[in-house]
C-alpha cells in the first residue's frame, strides 16, 4: 500500500452496443501490462459479464478457468463483489467499510488486476433508485482501493461501463478522469457519440464532465491507412467533437491519429492469449494520445 | 421419420443443380421479356430514347474532373452547412450543376462505392446526398432540458 497517489481513471462508454467497448478495454489493459511496468485494476460494469466472462472462460470447453471459477465462487458466496460494495454503501445510515483485499479484486497477473460483473447488476436500477445515493460511489470506492494495504497500488483503473447510462456508470462518469469512446465507421455508431456528447454534461451535472476522447474502433483500411468511407466518418466525428465542445462546454477530442483496426476474431485475444502482434501497436498509439489528453 | 426418407449429399448435390437450372430458366425468361419491353418503349417514345441515350453518352467521364480531392470535401462542406441551415434545394442545385467527373471525385473522396465502374450522374448525385443528410443527421439534436 502507498496511498500516496491516486490512479488515473479511464471509462470506456457509448450507448451504442458492438462498437467494442469490452475489447478495447481488455486490450488496453492488457497492452499496459504487459508491455509497461504499470499496474492496472480493470473493472467490468456491464450486467451482461461479457468481459467477466472472457476473462474467465476457458474456450475450449465452454467453462471457467479453474483458478477463476473457484475464486469467483467463493467473492460471490462470500459477499465480496462489486454489487455488494453497492449494497453495503447504500444500506441507510451505515459507515462504508466493505473491506478491500483479493477476494473482491482477482488477479489476472502480475500487473493485471480484475474486479468482475455481477448478474445483480442486472437489478442494481430497481433495487437502489436514488441517483443522488450512488453518485459517490466510486469514488469512494476507489478511495478505499487506494489506502487498502491488501492490494497492490494501482496506477490506472479502467472501466468497461454498459451500454445505456445506468446508475453504476453515472456514479463513475462522475468521477473519472477520461471518458473514452470508441466508434466505428457506420452511421449508427457516429450517431451514438453525437447522443452521448450531447446529453452527458446535462446527466452528470453538478459533476464536472470529465474530458472526452473518441477513436475510432474497427477501423477499415487499405494501405495501412483507413479506407476513404472510414475517413468520412473520422471526419464527422470530428466535427462533432469540436462542435459539441463548443455548444456544451465540455472538452471532447476525436484521436484522428491513433486508430484501432477491425480485426476478425479480436474477441478471442482476451480467450486467446493477448492482444495480436499486428495490434499491440494500435494500441499502444491510443494510450499514448490517451495519455496526452489526461496530462 | 427413418434416415432413409433424407436425402443422400450426392443426391442433395443433383436436388440443386435441378434448383439451379430451374432459376436460370427462369431468370433468362425475365430478361428476354424486359428487353422485348424495352424495344417496345423505344418505339412508343422515339425522342425521349434519344434523350436517354444522349445523357448516357454526357456521363461517360470522358472530360476530366476540376477540381482536387481536397476541393471536393470543401465541396461538400460547403453543401452540408447549407443543406443544416435548411437551404436544401440550393444545395441540390449544386449538385445538379457538377460535371460527372466532379461528382465522381466527391463521391469518392467520400468513400461512397457503387455497383457499376461508371456509375450514372442520376446514382452520384443521390449518394452525395445521401452522404449530406448523413452529416446533417449526425450533429442534429433535439434535447429535452
Amino acid at each position: 500500500m502507498s496511498g500516496n497517489k491516486s490512479p488515473k481513471t479511464i471509462a470506456t462508454i457509448n450507448f451504442k452496443g458492438g462498437v467494442g467497448k469490452t475489447t478495447v478495454t481488455w486490450c488496453l489493459a492488457d497492452t499496459l501490462s504487459t508491455y509497461s511496468n504499470a499496474a492496472v485494476l480493470m473493472f467490468d460494469l456491464d450486467a451482461q459479464m461479457s468481459l467477466t466472462q472472457a476473462v474467465g472462460l476457458n474456450e475450449d470447453n465452454g467453462t471457467l478457468y479453474p483458478a477463476f471459477g473457484n475464486w469467483y465462487d467463493k467473492s460471490v458466496n462470500g459477499h465480496r463483489t462489486i454489487f455488494d460494495a453497492i449494497d453495503q454503501y447504500t444500506k441507510p445510515a451505515a459507515h462504508f467499510d466493505f473491506p478491500i483485499a483479493y477476494d473482491f479484486i482477482y488477479q489476472i497477473s502480475k500487473g493485471l488486476h480484475f474486479v468482475p460483473s455481477v448478474e445483480d447488476l442486472y437489478w442494481l436500477e430497481l433495487e437502489v433508485f436514488d441517483r443522488d445515493q450512488m453518485k459517490d460511489f466510486m469514488r469512494r470506492l476507489l478511495g478505499k482501493i487506494a489506502h487498502s494495504s491488501k492490494v497492490a497500488d494501482y496506477d490506472y483503473v479502467l472501466f468497461d461501463c454498459p451500454p445505456s447510462f445506468t446508475l453504476l456508470s453515472y456514479s463513475v462518469l462522475s468521477c473519472c478522469d477520461l471518458v473514452l469512446i470508441p466508434v466505428n465507421p457506420d452511421f449508427f455508431a457516429s450517431r451514438g457519440v453525437s447522443l452521448l456528447l450531447n446529453s452527458l454534461k446535462m446527466r452528470i451535472e453538478p459533476h464536472p464532465t470529465p474530458q472526452i476522447a473518441v477513436f475510432m474502433n474497427k477501423t477499415k483500411t487499405y494501405a495501412n491507412s483507413p479506407t476513404k468511407e472510414t475517413a468520412f466518418y473520422m471526419r464527422e466525428i470530428g466535427r462533432i467533437c469540436e462542435k459539441t465542445s463548443k455548444e456544451q462546454g465540455i472538452r471532447a477530442k476525436f484521436f484522428d491519429e491513433a486508430w484501432v483496426r477491425e480485426r476478425v476474431g479480436i474477441k478471442r485475444a482476451i480467450t486467446g492469449g493477448g492482444v495480436p502482434p499486428d495490434l499491440v501497436k494500435d494500441f499502444q498509439g491510443l494510450w499514448h494520445a490517451c495519455l496526452g489528453v489526461l496530462k | 421419420m427413418s434416415a432413409s426418407e433424407f436425402r443422400t449429399p450426392e443426391q442433395e448435390v443433383l436436388k440443386l443443380l435441378e434448383e439451379c437450372v430451374e432459376l436460370r430458366r427462369t431468370l433468362k425468361a425475365i430478361s428476354t421479356q424486359l428487353n422485348r419491353m424495352e424495344n417496345r418503349v423505344k418505339r412508343a417514345f422515339p425522342t425521349v430514347a434519344a434523350h436517354v441515350r444522349e445523357r448516357k453518352i454526357g456521363s461517360g467521364h470522358s472530360s476530366r474532373a476540376t477540381i482536387k480531392a481536397v476541393e471536393a470535401l470543401a465541396e461538400f462542406d460547403k453543401i452540408v452547412g447549407m443543406a443544416a441551415s435548411g437551404r436544401n434545394e440550393e444545395a441540390e442545385r449544386i449538385l445538379e450543376a457538377k460535371s460527372a467527373p466532379d461528382l465522381l471525385v466527391i463521391a469518392k473522396e467520400l468513400g461512397v462505392t457503387f455497383p457499376k465502374s461508371r456509375p450514372s450522374i442520376k446514382a452520384m448525385r443521390e449518394a452525395i446526398f445521401g452522404k449530406v443528410r448523413e452529416s446533417v443527421l449526425l450533429t442534429r439534436h433535439n434535447p429535452r432540458n
